[in-house]
């Protein structure tokens, strides 16, 4: 798993900072950095690309409401700000629709989109897609939810811990169950 | 599958992203309805560049900012700490004392070692006395008490390094006897044997008694807390030696 490196680092710390004082620029700029992770997170929770894409839109809007209106002391990080955003969010579009979708979706089959990857890598990708893509929704939502910050965005535990307000430990114990549920369902096919 | 690949497998997954084309149209609507929020605050050059410190400051984790301080302090403790002003009870101090204790170790000439640990040695004692003279700089007794054992422990070192004097290039002559050199004549013992014993002026035997002696009136000055005419003594010594 890749780690952020310490530039990355300070420049999220640097953009979080201009967003305090409610810069326009600077958010525009966080939408650059965040959008693709957003997206995968809210993708992978939903399981409709173009559900995730209006909610990824909202749950932009959303944030920038939040920091224009608030002080932003309560969040440590601009990406916790935005993952805490994506939860409520789609937390409101369960409530909504009153259905759970599945990543099982014939009609909309998701892009994977990187050119510099070989056609073997690319097939590797997508088996690997289909197979996740078919056994994440049987997990339970927490489950779903911390494989997904953790394994796919990279979160670490720590901010993990801050947006769903559990502690570090309990994040760990979490992820442990949740990789074991999706061995043993990938095992059972 | 292993817990090992199944993470691969998820890893992979970082390469699933939006269509650039939805990205970039839905940036274009993000900017405008952004742009159409009130304020129109936007980060000065000069803010930012306060920002963009603070953050250096805040990214770099304290445990480096930590190593970064000690190795600062000792890096100036070794190569400038015996010439920083500081007095025995400021913080700085030990720094100076590590210096000159690094400095020393690093000596293998004998008679110069001898030399500056007199010179330490008689810098300590003096800044001691200094400090105690002015009755602010040192309210507390257990700091006097600890200052006082510490001059002691200065006179000692400056006794026993007093400088023995190469009459010379090749006899290493020992000091005579104090009583022999009240007369004003010394005799000096040549190291190799079957040599004729060198006649030589009396001044340094007289240095080094005097020495002494002015060392033993500025310790009994000292123990009478009259810090002043002690560091006067000291001084007195240090010119002594000097001659």
């Amino acid at each position: 798993m890749t780690s952020r490196n310490p530039v990355q680092k300070f420049k999220e710390r640097n953009l979080f900072s201009r967003l305090k004082k409610k810069d326009k620029d600077a958010f525009i700029e966080a939408y650059d950095l965040y959008v693709n992770d957003i997206h995968r997170f809210v993708y992978f929770k939903i399981g409709n690309k173009e559900e995730a894409n209006d909610l990824t839109s909202i749950i932009f809007l959303k944030t920038w409401e939040y920091i224009k209106n608030n002080s932003l002391t309560d969040s440590r990080t601009l990406r916790a700000l935005l993952y805490k955003v994506a939860r409520t969010s789609i937390i409101d579009y369960y409530r909504q629709n009153q259905t759970v979708s599945s990543l099982d979706d014939v009609d909309h089959p998701i892009d994977v989109i990187d050119d510099s990857q070989s056609v073997i890598e690319q097939i590797s990708l997508n088996s690997d897609l289909e197979i996740i893509r078919k056994k994440l929704p049987e997990l339970k939502i927490e489950y779903r939810e911390v494989i997904i910050m953790r394994f796919i965005n990279d979160l670490e535990l720590e901010e993990i811990a801050e947006i769903t307000g559990k502690t570090k430990g309990n994040v760990r114990v979490l992820l442990f169950r949740a990789l074991k549920a999706l061995r043993e369902a990938i095992e059972s096919k | 599958m292993t817990e090992r690949e199944l993470i691969a497998k998820l890893n992979n997954l970082q390469n699933v992203k939006p269509d650039d084309s939805w990205k970039t149209s839905h940036r274009e609507i993000l900017l405008a309805q952004v742009q159409n929020t009130s304020g129109d605050y936007r980060v000065t050059g000069m803010e930012n560049f306060w920002l963009v410190t603070r953050n250096v400051f805040a990214s770099v984790p304290q445990f480096a900012w930590a190593s970064m301080a000690i190795v600062l302090f000792l890096t100036t403790g070794i190569f400038f700490g015996d010439r920083l002003p500081v007095g025995p009870n400021n913080s700085l101090y030990i720094a100076r004392v590590i210096s000159e204790h690094a400095r020393l170790s690093t000596m293998f000439d004998g008679a110069a070692k001898s030399r500056l640990t007199v010179q330490y040695a008689s810098g300590h004692a003096r800044e001691i006395a200094s400090t105690l003279s002015d009755i602010n700089n040192v309210s507390d007794q257990s700091e006097v008490a600890k200052l006082n054992d510490s001059f002691k422990t200065e006179i000692a070192k400056f006794k026993e390094n007093l400088p023995t004097v190469k009459s010379d290039d090749n006899a290493l002559v020992t000091i005579a006897d104090s009583e022999v050199a009240t007369t004003g004549l010394t005799v000096y013992t040549p190291a190799g044997e079957g040599t004729e014993t060198p006649v030589a002026s009396s001044t340094p035997v007289e240095t080094k008694k005097d020495a002494k002696l002015i060392l033993a009136e500025a310790e009994k000055l000292f123990n009478a807390k009259d810090y002043a005419g002690a560091l006067d003594k000291l001084k007195e010594a240090d010119e002594v030696i000097k001659q």
